[in-house]
């Protein structure tokens, strides 16, 4: 395992996946909230994609010359991966849309929030 | 025969249910559906050894059964104790179910639905052989109680029913499941048990788990508001019969699982087990308690039900001095509690089905107008207070000798002083509701609701005059926990203190009333008004009508001496736990702030946890 | 006898989500009698499924032409066939109380058998990452069904679940990622077989990840903050048909995660923490609840932790239990949000309404002869057996403050006069879940014999 090479990229998305996380929690606003679950999405997915990653391979398309090439399992599950957080992003501004049309306002620390 | 009976009863809830238009069919079909229990105890009375002719045991019931539900089998077996207190449900019910068909206007096929399954649960108890058998009637008797007090719809009364109602069951499984660790098997005949201390915790849960259904302090705390809260044939039935249940699953468990032997080896008192002493102790204080409780209530039936828990209480005393003679009493007071209870509830029944009122302080005088309830209710005041024209004096009679005979110096002058009080009571009764000056133009009860107050008295007179044939049905059941019945003839009944002996207490009981006769035509009669009070000087514009009336406040200088100490009473006891439990209750949903980030951070927080713990470990 | 593949399960009711707006456009009333006839035909499906499964076995199915363990394997177990069958089941009697209502109904019925399919999917998949699919479809589904009512606290609801359930997601992810980045494979079966030559650490990482991700949606105590907003937001009808779908689903999954995917060193210890705490802080929660909707969700929550509780205790008794626990939460749970409306509880006046919501609570609070006292018991007696008192303690606290707040969720029935708002076609699903309830009570022998090969299964060792 050659996961040495790879530090960067682990530090990288670890400091995305907790700067979404960070987000998530501290927030107040809906928008920043979903900006925050992006980071987190996509922090995951790079640490995926990472993974696959084998020094000096080719992308895994068959082209005669497949001696050494990527694994492609990890980038199918992050297309994967990419498609549903795309959809759940959506999802989500709709329903701050739709809560913003009932109330006013996108923060979500108002008074009125249910609780208990 | 008995997959037949579990099929119709199943099978009458589901017709009567689905009759709730029509009450009058619902109430006949209900009716003739009751009545097989009965059936069922008459084909079975070999084992009481009792010889029926044949025509009274048309229908023959096989006397075990089992049926396997895979995971578990259900067995049913006729037994001596089940017989005897099948004997006090089967009579009653039939007759509780004729009294409602004139009762209900409307809206009455889930009464009898619920009154059915009710009777099938008992019927399952009173045959169960295991605890999986036993616990599952159990709670089917117990959540069809819950619909019919549902369908009374008082808050405290279904909070409290169904909060008791868990905590019982609870009580009992947990109980159970101590059984079960200690002999791997479900089934009472199987079961070997020693004198460990596991024994002992599982038999004590398993008797406070029943103490609830018998309304014993401080578990009784659901009976008033569910009996006064009821409709009243169901609470006749439920104070008459269901709360026999409770007292038939501790002397299950204390004399037949368990053992007189085996629970003295836990300590003694005067050659009684200490288990017990402390039952008669709970008892002797619950008849006390609920004596005192109930000559405070205005209520028709909360007094009543507080009546009821002050009787009861005698059974348990009964029970946990454990001697044949106490035993005997024991039984005795629940065969008469169960028909004299369930006729003054009928009676309170019929009153509010003629009056429409339950409070004392607004009734008065019915006796001339419904002497037929006034007399049946006459004799069922007389089986409570033990008044020797009926069978009540027998029991009681029979407990205080027993209690006596250990020389219990701590139970005995409470059950006497409890047994004066019930004089308290019912004089209330009688002077409120059924003496006195008639207020209100009604007509005397219908015919239907008449025959089953009368049938059921019958039973309290002939053990009257026959003590001895009841000592005869207890033979069976204490040769099965190796105890001989007491000598007895059919008239008389030997003690080592005293006999009893039914023609001379029927003379003594005649001279009396012969001199009370005489005093009585020796003064001069004056009918005075019920409206007829010492006001000094006051006017009386006053005062409007309750507070006039003879009845209302008639116990007040007993109530200013006890009202004090019963204030803070068993209901503040169990609303101080409900209430710890509600902060905790609170605390727990603060947890849930409501904020999106909080519980993000509880999600890190807990990944953080486990990590942490790896880290560590 | 016939048999089925079991993709059709996922793939039949999917293909004909899509193929809902079509049928809108040709026909809007005919919207609602085409869903349920399609989720009947899955109510077929799952049956037959069953049926073989219990005869013949386990059923695997290779999709995609790929050999596992690179093509995505279906496996319908012995539990994933109950449970497969319970949700299908159940689908369509919630989906039947849907009738009486006329609002945006092809969205709703789209999203219906999405989530149908997909819950299902997640108790057949064979496949982690497959598993993780199906999870987020459902999620995103159940995401839409929560908003469906478009209120200001539908919308809060939703969002919230939104949040929480990304971040599961993304726990999942992490956790597919450990395990895939050690042994190359999302086979469960290859995974199980090779999970030993994983670093402990990384073993417990990836379960650590896991069992988070999955945790949020199987309502698990730290990770359940959206369960009471997203139940209280959403329609009844919504929450009724979230309490028998996708928590189910999620509960299976945790199942199958501590007894083959990845089993730690005291996962079960753990799994057992998780669920008193999580079983005590619901009931507890619900005690003081007056808002009707949030109180059955803390109820549920309650009920989950039971389940967790059953499975934890890694005895085959104790997991009949879970799955007794499972079908009463899932009949019972759904029957009573339905019996809610929204904000107050049915009248009990009318015996259609008053005696399913009287037998719901029963199964609920585990009075025989309902599932849920089955499943009490046969928790009771394994623990028993076990001598487990503390829990059998606990358990038994929580069931009595079970009942306090279910009596009073029973008393708020008595009040209302008539049975207002309760539509015919709701009272109709009522009633059939009541019968279910009842049927499963009275002979759970039928259901004792799959419920014990199930367990067999996932414990090892003979039926």
């Amino acid at each position: 395992m050659t996961y040495e090479l790879l530090e960067p990229i682990f530090i990288i998305s670890t400091a995305l996946i907790a700067i979404g996380l960070y987000g998530v929690m501290s927030k107040k606003n809906i928008l920043k909230i979903i900006l925050s679950l992006g980071l987190l999405d996509t922090g995951v997915n790079i640490l995926i994609v990472a993974m696959g990653y084998i020094p000096g391979g080719t992308a895994p398309i068959e082209n005669g010359n497949y001696s050494l090439y990527m694994d492609p399992v990890p980038q199918a599950l992050v297309l994967t991966a990419i498609v549903i957080g795309v959809s759940v992003t959506a999802l989500a501004l709709a329903v701050a849309m739709g809560y913003y049309k009932k109330t006013g306002t996108i923060e979500l620390d108002k008074e009125g929030v249910m609780k208990w | 025969m008995i997959t037949l009976t579990i099929a119709i009863f199943l099978m009458g809830v589901i017709v009567v249910g689905l009759l709730n238009k029509y009450p009058k069919t619902a109430g006949i079909i209900a009716f003739f559906v009751s009545l097989i229990p009965f059936f069922a105890l008459l084909s079975w009375s070999s084992v009481m050894n009792i010889t029926l002719p044949s025509y009274l045991q048309f229908l023959n019931f096989e006397t075990s059964w089992q049926y396997n539900l895979g995971p578990g089998t259900l067995i049913l077996q006729i037994t001596p104790l089940g017989w005897f207190f099948l004997l006090l449900l089967s009579s009653l019910f039939p007759m509780v179910i004729l009294f409602s068909i004139s009762y209900f206007r409307s809206n009455a096929g889930g009464f009898y639905a619920a009154m059915l399954l009710t009777m099938l649960g008992s019927f399952g108890i009173l045959l169960a052989q295991d605890m999986l058998t036993f616990y599952i009637f159990w709670e089917i008797m117990s959540w069809s109680i819950l619909a019919l007090v549902i369908r009374g719809g008082d808050r405290k009364a279904i909070v409290s029913y169904l909060s008791f109602g868990a905590l019982s069951a609870m009580l009992i499984l947990f109980g159970f499941m101590l059984l079960y660790f200690k002999t791997g098997t479900f089934v009472f005949a199987e079961m070997h048990l020693d004198a460990s201390n596991l024994v002992l915790a599982a038999i004590t849960l398993i008797v406070s788990g029943f103490a609830v259904k018998g309304a014993l302090m401080p578990m009784h705390v659901w009976a008033p508001h569910v009996y006064s809260k009821s409709e009243e044939p169901f609470v006749a039935f439920l104070s008459g019969g269901l709360s026999k249940l409770g007292y038939f699953g501790i002397m299950l468990f204390m004399y037949g699982v368990v053992g007189f032997s085996l629970l003295s080896s836990w300590g003694t008192f005067r050659g009684v087990p200490l288990f017990g002493y402390s039952l008669a102790v709970v008892g002797a204080f619950t008849a006390f308690a609920g004596t005192v409780l109930a000559v405070m209530q205005d209520d028709l039936r909360k007094l009543l039900a507080y009546s009821s828990i002050g009787q009861l209480g005698y059974i348990a005393i009964g029970l946990g001095i454990g001697t044949p003679l106490a035993l005997t009493g024991a039984l005795f007071q629940a065969l008469n509690h169960t028909f004299f209870k369930a006729v003054l509830f009928l009676a309170a029944g019929a009153v509010y089905y003629r009056t429409g009122k339950y409070k004392i302080s607004e009734l008065g005088g019915l006796g001339y107008k419904m002497p037929f309830t006034f007399l049946a209710s006459l004799f069922a005041i007389f089986a409570l207070a033990a008044i020797p024209i009926t069978s009540g004096f027998a029991a009681k009679w029979l407990l205080y000798e027993a209690a006596i005979e250990k020389k219990f110096l701590f139970v005995t002058p409470i059950m006497l002083i409890a047994g004066v009080g019930a004089f308290l009571y019912v004089y209330k009764i009688l002077y409120g509701v059924f003496l006195g000056e008639p207020r209100y133009n009604v007509k005397e009860a219908p015919l239907s609701q008449l025959v089953p107050m009368w049938i059921l008295v019958l039973p309290l007179i002939i053990f009257l005059i026959f003590p001895g044939w009841f000592v005869d049905l207890t033979a069976p059941i204490l040769q099965g926990y190796e105890m001989t019945a007491i000598p007895h003839t059919p008239y008389t009944i030997n003690t080592s203190l005293a006999k009893y002996n039914t023609l001379a207490v029927i003379f003594a009981f005649i001279g009396t009333l012969i001199f009370a006769f005489i005093l009585y035509l020796s003064k001069p009669q004056e009918k005075v008004d019920h409206m007829d009070n010492y006001l000094a000087g006051e006017p009386p514009e006053l005062y409007d009508y309750i507070s006039m009336h003879a009845s209302s406040k008639y116990y007040e200088p007993f109530e200013e001496v006890f009202y004090p100490y019963f204030k803070r009473g068993a209901e503040r006891m169990w609303e101080i736990i409900l209430a710890a439990g509600e902060v905790f209750g609170s605390g727990a949903r603060k947890i849930y702030t409501g904020i999106v980030g909080d519980y993000s951070i509880y999600i890190l927080l807990f990944f953080l946890i486990m990590v942490g713990w790896w880290l560590l470990w | 006898m016939v048999s089925i593949p079991p993709v059709l399960l996922i793939a039949f009711p999917l293909f004909f989500a899509f193929l809902a707006p079509l049928i809108n456009m040709v026909s809007k009333k005919a919207v609602k009698p085409y869903t349920l006839f399609v989720l009947l035909l899955n109510t077929l499906f799952a049956s037959i499924i069953f049926l073989n499964v219990s005869s013949g076995g386990v059923i695997y199915e290779q999709l995609s032409g790929f050999y596992p363990p690179i093509g995505i394997l279906l496996s319908v177990g012995y539990l994933g066939a109950i449970l497969a069958l319970l949700i299908n089941l159940l689908s369509p009697i919630v989906y039947i109380s849907y009738f009486g209502d006329a609002k945006n109904s092809v969205k709703f019925s789209m999203l219906y058998m999405l989530v149908t399919a997909s819950s299902t999917g997640i108790v057949i998949t064979g496949d982690l990452f497959n598993m993780f699919v199906f999870f987020e479809i459902t999620a995103v589904g159940s995401y839409g069904l929560v908003a469906s009512m478009r209120t200001k606290k539908a919308f809060e609801g939703a969002f919230k679940y939104i949040v929480l359930g990304s971040v599961g997601s993304a726990f999942i992810l992490l956790g597919i990622a450990t395990i895939y980045g050690y042994l190359k494979t999302l086979n469960f079966y290859d995974i199980a077989l090779r999970i030993s030559s994983m670093p402990p650490t990384a073993r417990l990482m990836a379960f650590i990840f896991l069992i988070i991700g999955i945790g949020v949606e199987a309502e698990i105590f730290p990770l359940n903050g959206w369960v009471p907003d997203a139940y209280e937001g959403s329609s009844h009808r919504v929450a009724s048909f979230l309490s028998l779908g996708p928590s189910k689903a999620g509960i299976y999954a945790i199942a199958r995660l501590l007894f083959t995917l990845i089993p730690i060193m005291g996962g079960f210890e753990l799994a057992l923490l998780l669920g008193l705490l999580t079983l005590i802080i619901g009931e507890l929660a619900a005690l003081k609840q007056k808002e009707i909707k949030r109180m059955l969700a803390y109820s549920s929550i309650g009920q989950m932790g039971l389940i967790l509780v059953a499975f934890s205790m890694d005895s085959r008794m104790a997991f009949v239990a879970a799955i007794f626990l499972m079908i009463s939460h899932a009949m019972a749970k759904s029957l009573l949000f339905l019996g809610t409306r929204n904000y107050t509880v049915g009248s009990l006046k009318n015996p259609f309404v008053s005696v399913p919501i009287f037998i719901g609570v029963l199964s609920i609070i585990g009075m025989p002869p309902f599932p849920g006292f089955w499943g009490k018991w046969y928790l009771m007696v394994d623990m028993a057996s076990q001598g487990f008192w503390t829990i059998i303690l606990l358990v038994i606290l929580a069931a009595i403050v079970e009942a306090v707040y279910y009596a009073r969720f029973l008393f708020k029935g008595t009040g209302t006069e008539k049975s207002e708002g309760i539509s015919k076609s709701e009272m109709t699903a009522i009633v059939i879940l009541a019968l279910l309830l009842v049927l499963v009570g009275l002979f759970p022998q039928y259901i004792y014999a799959p419920a014990v090969n199930a367990a067999s299964s996932f414990l090892g060792g003979g039926p």
